[in-house]
């Protein structure tokens, strides 16, 4: 009879078994190991920027006229700004910022949309179908174009950017859970809770979304990259951070007007943005593959 | 259902979402700290002169007033008054409008032409050098900031090489028809002019096209890799039917319509970069005025970017669907 018992330590077992094979089917894809390893590099340089940067005070307001736009050399590894600033040490804070607006925005679209999306999806009736509603007139521009209307509305900020992208992007994730919720609400387990009388907010948040969370997860992961790019995008139109904030895109800004005799400026802070997005969507797409999760990837990202 | 009531359908379910984005648009741009009035006549104007320009624009009435009004407006073709060019919305949108238009549809129409080849040769060649390389660039097209890439271009093809204008659209040609600067050259029998348009269209229409291509060549790749295990796909060749035949017949036509349908999708990721693209190349289209526009918070002018682009996406995305019919006869409109 032991063998029908069920024991938590099994269970915790047979889920410390499954996590071990997602983990070496994981590692069988150099790309999604190389994109593990840039994300980490990331988070390994935002963290410990003060002490990886050659020059830490460059990173903010600091002048220095006599090195001015000097091409890269072993002082200055990637050159220096106009106002003498070592880029290599602002690219190294600007990481900071970029993830720091990534995990901000999702976190708001997330906590928006999930909620909303379960609500439309498994109370459904008239208070879903305005969810839903709402969400098409959300959809309906791009993300990039609805987060520059809200812009225009607000100071040019680089929190101010967070809540304009944020603001266009939680339907993509109510339109996520929406549709899981749909395919999950008429499996047995969820039957089976509903007829012991659960409610429907313990169905909902207990029964259904941990379940959906896997391809939340990856949606995460990819739309981390498409966040960074979205947000460097505003700050390169000068409609998010300022100078002399070291945020790539507005780094890209100010390095553009010396081109072409100074193109590392604009280059090197392209050349971040570029090696951050490849690096979440190699680990999304890694983790897609692990979790076998369908989703609609090849989505308008911004 | 048949074609025409669905079409008809689903276009009046267009009207719903543009109407609820026009109300969106209008109550961001209205709910601002700050005085767009007082923005515009800068800090030497009189208390005289902000109350009539307020008046005259509307913006000391109600705000449900106004925004009827807008729309009222917004049906009779008028977007309101400009008050950063001192002259009618409309007539900018009119002006600004094509060369969206037409860099948009040419990014779009490489991102298809370039695509659909690369994607085809990948699948042949699954597994092989090819196969491997397009999933490499694949891979960079995505991730590549577009204004980056563009600004890469310009440093390489017109200030080092000098092959390709930097900036701008060039000289229009002398007759204006569409507006689109390409086709107009053609319609005047001025291969010339088309000429000198299409090489200031190039690195623009490059730079945004690379994600959308990247993203037509996978699915092009994916689509046409589950056709060939397809029995239908079997039956052809065992018939001894040539490769070339059955790749570009019958599978390319299948493989097609699933990529299809994200391509409506993706012309709104075309739109949304186009903000960053023709800031870039100083590009004089709607989404280089949009920016403008921001800056000065000009709202009349954002409210009616917002809303064309919205609309054009919709439009489009409308096309797509009506092809889709076209090319999928299975498809129930339901």
């Amino acid at each position: 009879m032991s063998e029908v018992l069920a024991v938590p330590g099994h269970a915790r077992a047979a889920r410390g078994q499954e996590w071990r094979k997602m983990w070496f089917r994981f590692t069988r894809s150099p790309l999604s190991v190389a994109g593990l390893s840039i994300v980490v590099v990331l988070i390994l340089a935002a963290v410990l920027a003060p002490v990886l940067a050659p020059y830490p005070r460059h990173a903010g307001v600091f002048v220095d006229f006599d090195r001015g736009l000097q091409p890269p050399s072993a002082r200055n590894w990637l050159g220096t700004d106009d106002a003498g600033r070592d880029i290599l040490s602002r690219i190294i804070f600007g990481a900071r910022i970029s993830l720091t607006l990534g995990v901000v925005v999702l976190a708001i679209a997330v906590g928006l949309g999930v909620p909303l999306g379960l609500i439309a999806g498994y109370w459904g009736g008239r208070v879903g179908d305005w969810i839903m509603r709402i969400t098409d007139v959300f959809l309906a521009v791009p993300p990039i174009a609805l987060a520059l209307a809200v812009t225009a509305a607000l100071r040019p900020t680089l929190t101010n950017a967070m809540i304009a992208i944020a603001f266009a992007w939680w339907p993509w994730y109510t339109r996520l859970v929406y549709g899981q919720v749909l395919s999950l609400k008429e499996q047995q387990f969820v039957e089976a809770s509903r007829s012991l009388g659960a409610s429907r907010w313990r169905i909902a948040f207990r029964e259904i979304l941990p379940n959906a969370w896997s391809p939340i997860i990856v949606k995460l992961t990819l739309d981390m990259g498409f966040v960074i790019l979205t947000g460097s995008g505003l700050s390169f139109l000068g409609l998010g951070a300022q100078p002399p904030t070291p945020e790539w895109g507005t780094m890209i800004a100010e390095g553009r007007t010396y081109l072409p005799g100074v193109w590392w400026a604009a280059t090197f802070p392209g050349l971040a943005i570029f090696v951050a997005v490849l690096g979440f969507n190699l680990l999304g797409d890694g983790l897609r593959d692990v979790f076998d999760v369908e989703i609609e990837q090849w989505r308008a990202a911004n | 259902m048949n074609f025409r009531t669905y079409l008809l359908r689903r276009t009046l379910h267009l009207v719903p979402v543009l109407l609820g984005l026009s109300v969106l648009i209008f109550v961001i741009s209205r709910v601002i700290p700050g005085d767009p009035v007082r923005l515009a006549l800068g800090t030497e104007a009189t208390e005289e002169q902000v109350r009539q320009l307020r008046e005259q624009t509307g913006l000391d009435r109600p705000l449900v007033v106004q925004y009827v009004a807008y729309v009222a407006g917004v049906l009779r073709g008028d977007f309101g008054y400009s008050l950063r060019t001192h002259r009618n919305v409309t007539k900018d949108v009119l002006e600004f409008f094509p060369a969206t238009l037409e860099l948009t549809t040419v990014a779009m129409a490489l991102a298809v032409v370039l695509g659909v080849p690369l994607g085809i040769l990948a699948a042949v060649r699954k597994d092989r050098g090819a196969d491997h390389l397009s999933r490499v660039l694949a891979l960079i097209g995505v991730a590549l900031p577009r204004f980056w890439l563009a600004i890469l271009l310009q440093l390489a093809f017109a200030y080092h090489l000098r092959l390709l204008p930097t900036i701008g659209r060039g000289p229009a040609p002398p007759t204006r028809i569409t507006g689109l600067y390409v086709v107009d050259g053609l319609l005047g029998f001025d291969p010339a002019a088309a000429w000198i348009s299409l090489k200031h269209l190039a690195m623009p229409a490059f730079a945004l096209s690379v994600g959308t291509l990247a993203q037509v060549m996978r699915l092009i790749r994916a689509g046409m890799i589950e056709e060939m295990r397809r029995d239908y796909a079997l039956a052809a060749q065992s018939y001894g039917l040539p490769p070339n035949l059955i790749i570009y017949k019958y599978l390319l036509k299948n493989a097609f319509t699933a990529t299809l349908t994200i391509l409506g999708l993706s012309y709104g990721f075309l739109l949304g970069n186009a903000f960053l693209v023709e800031t870039v190349f100083a590009w004089p289209g709607l989404a280089f005025y949009g920016v403008d526009a921001l800056r000065f918070k000009d709202f009349n002018g954002v409210i009616a970017v917002t809303l064309v682009i919205g609309a054009a996406y919709a439009v489009v995305n409308l096309i797509t669907d009506i092809l889709y019919g076209y090319f999928d006869p299975r498809i129930r409109y339901e």
